[in-house]
C-alpha cells in the first residue's frame, strides 16, 4: 500500500508568503522529520496577485521534501469570470455550473490535475490547502477518495457558495486549524461534516529583543503588527485606531508594522509608525522578545500563526472581537483582550503598558496555552488520527514514526 | 488625556479572567466616554494631511518618488460614472444638468462595464508597481547595511591617517578652484583636509551614517544619490571635482556612465582628481581585499582610457605608495 502523503498547496517555497502555504510548509517539514514520506504537488506559481509561473516547471527540493511544480492557469481577469466573481461577493444565487467556473478559474492547474489522477495509486492521500482555490476544488473532486482538505475556513461570501460544501462532503474529510474554526464549518456546511481539528505545533525559535531593536533603530515601547498590510486584515483600521490614541493621549509609543503590502501612514505620526516592510525569519523572532505587545487587528483567521508565535515568547496580543478564532484564543488562554471599538482599543493599550505585571502575567498565560494546546506530538497524533479514521481500514497505513 | 502612570485600571487578580476584565474595561468606557478622549471625529481629517510642500523632498533615494506617486496612483485608480455635474450657465442650466443626468443614466450600462475593466486594469498595475517596491525592499533587506559603504569606511579607519596625511598635496591641486566637489565622500577625509588649507570643498554621499559622521564635525556634506546628483547637474557647472576609491565599489558599467556625465558637468579647464587605491603596491592590495564591499582594484590605466573616451585630456598619475592619484582637465 502507498505510504507517501501528498500536500497540495496553491504555492510553496521559502519566498511563498501567506497563513496556509506557512502551515502546509510547517507541517509537511514537521512529519518529514517524523520520517513520514511526505511529498508536494503545487504550481510554479510564487504569488496569488498574479499567479505567474515564477518557479521552474518538475521536481524541486525545499527542506528535504520533494516539490513537484507544474504551470498554474489562471483566468481571473476574464471580464466574464469578474463578472461571476462580483456575483458570489454579493451573495448572489447562482447555479452550480457558474460557481464551478468561477472556482476553476482562480487558479488551477490542468497538469497537475492531469497528475494527480494518472498518480492516485502511488500516494496514500491528498492533502489540499486552502478551500479556496480551484488547485483544491478540481483536485480534490477528482480524488474524493483520499482527499482531505486543510479549509482555512472564514466566516465569508465564498464560504457560503453550495460548491464548497459539495467539496467538504465529498471528500474524506476537513482538517480544521481551531474550535471555532469547525464550529463554523458545521454551521455552515451541515453538522454532519466529517472533519478533525489537526491545526499546527508550535516551537519557540531564539529571539533577541536588543538585537532587534539595536539593527531597527527602534527605542521605547512599540506595539507589533505582523502580516499583509492590506485593507482585508484590517491594517488601516489599526494605524486609525493607533494614531488616535497618539493624538489623545501624547503617549511616548510607536507602531512597528512588518509584512508585505502598501501601508498608508498619515504624515504627522511618520515617526511613530516604523515600516519596516518584509523581515527574515531570524528579524521576526527578535521582534517578539523587543515589542511590548502584538496587535492582531484582522478578523478572518483560521489560526493566526503570529499570535501563537508571539506568546511562545511571552507577548500580550490585542485581537478583534469579530475574529472568532482569535476572540477564543485570547479568551480561553488569558494571553491578551479583544476590542471591537476604538474605546476598548483605547483602554486595552492603557492597561496593558500601564500595568507591567499584568502584561507579563499575560504573556505566560498565553506561552502556556501554546505549549498545551499546540505541542507537534498532538498535532501529529491528530493528523494520524484523521488520516487513519476517514481512510477507514482500506487506507489505514503505518504513518511513518510518530 | 491618560498619560502613563494616571489613572489606570487595576487589575490584581492572578489568574486572568478575559471576560471579567473587558466586564471592567467596558464599564470604563462607559463612564469615561463623555470625557471626549475616545473621540474619532478629528482623526478622518488628520489622516488625510499632507505633508508640507518640501517636507518629503529628497534626492537621496528614488523609492521616495516611486512611494509618492504608487500613492497618488492608488488615490486615483478608481474610476466611475458618478462625479458631479453641473453647469455655468445661469438660467438654464438646470436643464442642462437634467440632460446630461439622463444621458448618463442611458449610457451608464455601456459605460460601466468599460469603467469596470478600467479599475480591475488600474488595480492590477498599481499592485504591481507595489510588488515591485517590496521587491526592491526585500532585496536591499538581503545586501544589508554591514557590506554598504559605512562598514568600508570603518575598515578604513586604521589606514585614515596615512591616508589624511598623502590628501594634503592633493588639496594644493586645487587651490584656487571656485569651490571643490567631493564624490562619494565617505568619512571626511578629503573634506577635513580641504578646510585644514582653506580650501571651499562639499560632499555628496548616498550613507546616511557616514554623512551624519561628517556633519557631527561640521563639514559639509548632502546625503544623496552621487549618481541622481551628476545626473541632474548642468553642462559645465562643476569646477573642481575631487573623488576618492572612484569604480572600486560600484558596477563597471557604473563607473562608465559616472566619466560620461563628468564630461558633460565639469566646467572646461576644470580639475578632475581620482585617489585610488594601488594595487600594485602590498598596502594597497591588503587595503582593497580587506573591504567587502569591494568589487575590483580600478588600474590608472583603465582610467585613463575612460576619461580620455569622455574628453579629458592633461592626465597625470602620481604613485603615492598605497594610493595612486589621477589628475585630469576638460579642455
Amino acid at each position: 500500500m502507498p505510504e507517501t502523503i501528498a500536500f497540495v498547496p496553491p504555492r510553496y517555497g521559502e519566498e511563498v508568503v501567506g497563513g496556509a502555504e506557512t502551515l502546509v510548509r510547517e507541517l509537511a517539514e514537521e512529519l518529514k522529520r517524523r520520517g513520514w514520506p511526505v511529498e508536494i504537488l503545487t504550481t510554479r506559481a510564487r504569488d496569488h496577485y498574479t499567479w505567474a509561473n515564477y518557479y521552474p516547471e518538475g521536481e524541486d527540493e525545499v527542506h528535504g521534501i520533494r516539490v513537484r511544480r507544474f504551470a498554474a492557469v489562471t483566468q481571473q481577469t476574464d471580464p466574464q469570470v469578474r463578472k461571476l466573481h462580483t456575483r458570489v461577493l454579493d451573495s448572489k444565487r447562482m447555479p452550480v455550473k457558474d460557481q464551478v467556473a468561477w472556482i476553476s478559474n482562480t487558479v488551477s492547474s490542468p497538469d497537475m490535475l492531469e497528475y494527480i489522477t494518472s498518480h492516485c495509486d502511488d500516494y496514500r492521500a491528498f492533502i489540499f490547502a486552502p478551500y479556496l482555490f480551484g488547485t483544491t476544488y478540481l483536485g480534490s473532486m477528482a480524488v474524493p477518495e483520499k482527499a482531505f482538505v486543510i479549509s482555512c475556513l472564514h466566516d465569508e461570501a465564498y464560504a457560503r457558495l453550495p460548491i464548497f460544501k459539495q467539496m467538504l462532503h465529498a471528500a474524506r474529510g476537513a482538517l480544521f486549524n481551531t474550535r471555532p474554526e469547525e464550529e463554523l464549518a458545521r454551521r455552515l456546511m451541515g453538522e454532519d461534516l466529517r472533519g478533525w481539528v489537526v491545526g499546527m505545533g508550535f516551537d519557540s525559535k531564539p529571539s533577541d529583543g536588543r538585537r532587534f531593536r539595536a539593527k531597527f533603530g527602534v527605542e521605547g515601547d512599540f506595539l507589533l503588527y505582523m502580516g499583509r498590510r492590506e485593507p482585508g486584515k484590517n491594517t488601516p483600521l489599526l494605524v486609525q485606531y493607533f494614531c488616535n490614541y497618539l493624538h489623545h493621549t501624547g503617549r511616548d509609543l510607536k507602531l512597528v508594522l512588518t509584512g508585505s503590502g502598501h501601508v498608508e501612514i498619515p504624515h504627522r505620526f511618520r515617526e511613530s509608525i516604523i515600516d519596516l516592510g518584509f523581515i527574515s525569519e531570524r528579524d521576526k523572532w527578535d521582534s517578539y522578545s523587543a515589542a511590548s505587545l502584538l496587535c492582531q487587528p484582522s478578523v478572518n483567521e483560521s489560526l493566526s500563526i503570529v499570535m501563537l508565535q508571539a506568546w511562545l515568547w511571552g507577548l500580550p496580543c490585542l485581537v478583534h472581537a469579530d475574529c472568532p478564532v482569535c476572540r477564543d484564543h485570547v479568551v480561553r488562554s488569558g494571553g491578551g483582550l479583544y476590542f471591537g471599538n476604538y474605546a476598548q482599543f483605547h483602554e486595552e493599550l492603557d492597561l496593558i503598558l500601564g500595568n507591567p505585571d499584568l502584561a507579563q502575567r499575560m504573556g505566560a498565560a498565553g506561552r502556556a496555552y501554546v505549549e498545551s494546546e499546540f505541542p507537534w506530538d498532538v498535532v501529529v497524533q491528530h493528523f494520524q488520527e484523521a488520516l487513519d479514521e476517514g481512510l477507514g481500514d482500506a487506507g489505514r497505513g503505518e504513518g511513518g514514526v510518530a | 488625556m491618560s498619560l502613563a502612570g494616571e489613572d489606570v485600571l487595576e487589575i490584581e487578580d492572578d489568574t486572568i479572567d478575559v471576560e471579567r476584565i473587558m466586564a471592567r474595561i467596558n464599564q470604563r468606557v462607559e463612564e469615561r466616554r463623555a470625557s471626549g478622549i475616545y473621540d474619532e471625529s478629528e482623526i478622518e481629517s488628520i489622516m488625510r494631511e499632507v505633508p508640507p510642500e518640501g517636507a518629503d523632498q529628497s534626492i537621496s533615494d528614488p523609492l521616495h518618488e516611486l512611494n509618492f506617486v504608487v500613492r497618488l496612483a492608488s488615490l486615483h485608480s478608481q474610476v466611475s460614472s458618478e462625479y458631479a455635474m453641473g453647469s455655468g450657465r445661469k438660467f438654464i442650466g438646470p436643464v442642462i444638468v437634467f440632460v446630461k443626468r439622463v444621458i448618463r443614466k442611458l449610457l451608464r450600462t455601456y459605460v460601466d462595464a468599460v469603467f469596470s475593466q478600467q479599475n480591475e486594469f488600474n488595480a492590477y498595475m498599481v499592485r504591481s508597481v507595489q510588488l515591485l517596491q517590496d521587491t526592491i525592499l526585500a532585496q536591499r533587506e538581503r545586501l544589508g547595511p554591514e557590506t554598504g559603504r559605512a562598514l568600508s569606511y570603518r575598515l578604513q579607519r586604521e589606514d585614515e591617517a596615512v591616508t589624511e596625511s598623502l590628501l594634503a598635496p592633493v588639496v594644493e591641486l586645487f587651490k584656487g578652484q571656485e569651490s571643490v566637489l567631493d564624490l562619494f565622500s565617505g568619512r571626511g577625509g578629503f573634506l577635513r583636509a580641504a578646510r585644514a588649507h582653506g580650501l571651499e570643498a562639499s560632499g555628496v554621499e548616498p550613507d546616511e551614517e557616514l554623512v551624519r559622521l561628517c556633519q557631527e564635525q561640521d563639514l559639509k556634506v548632502l546625503e544623496a544619490d552621487p549618481f541622481l546628483m551628476l545626473g541632474a547637474a548642468p553642462e559645465d557647472s562643476l569646477p573642481g571635482v575631487f573623488s576618492a576609491d572612484l569604480g572600486e565599489r560600484i558596477e563597471a558599467g557604473e563607473l562608465t556612465w559616472m566619466i560620461g556625465a563628468l564630461g558633460f558637468a565639469m566646467q572646461r579647464g576644470g580639475l578632475l582628481a581620482i585617489f585610488n587605491h594601488n594595487a600594485t603596491d602590498p598596502e594597497g592590495r591588503a587595503a582593497l581585499l580587506r573591504d567587502l564591499a569591494t568589487r575590483r582594484p580600478v588600474y590608472p590605466e583603465t582610467l585613463r582610457s575612460l576619461l580620455e573616451a569622455a574628453g579629458f585630456s592633461q592626465m597625470r598619475v602620481i604613485s603615492l605608495g598605497s594610493r595612486y592619484l589621477l589628475t585630469a582637465r576638460r579642455p
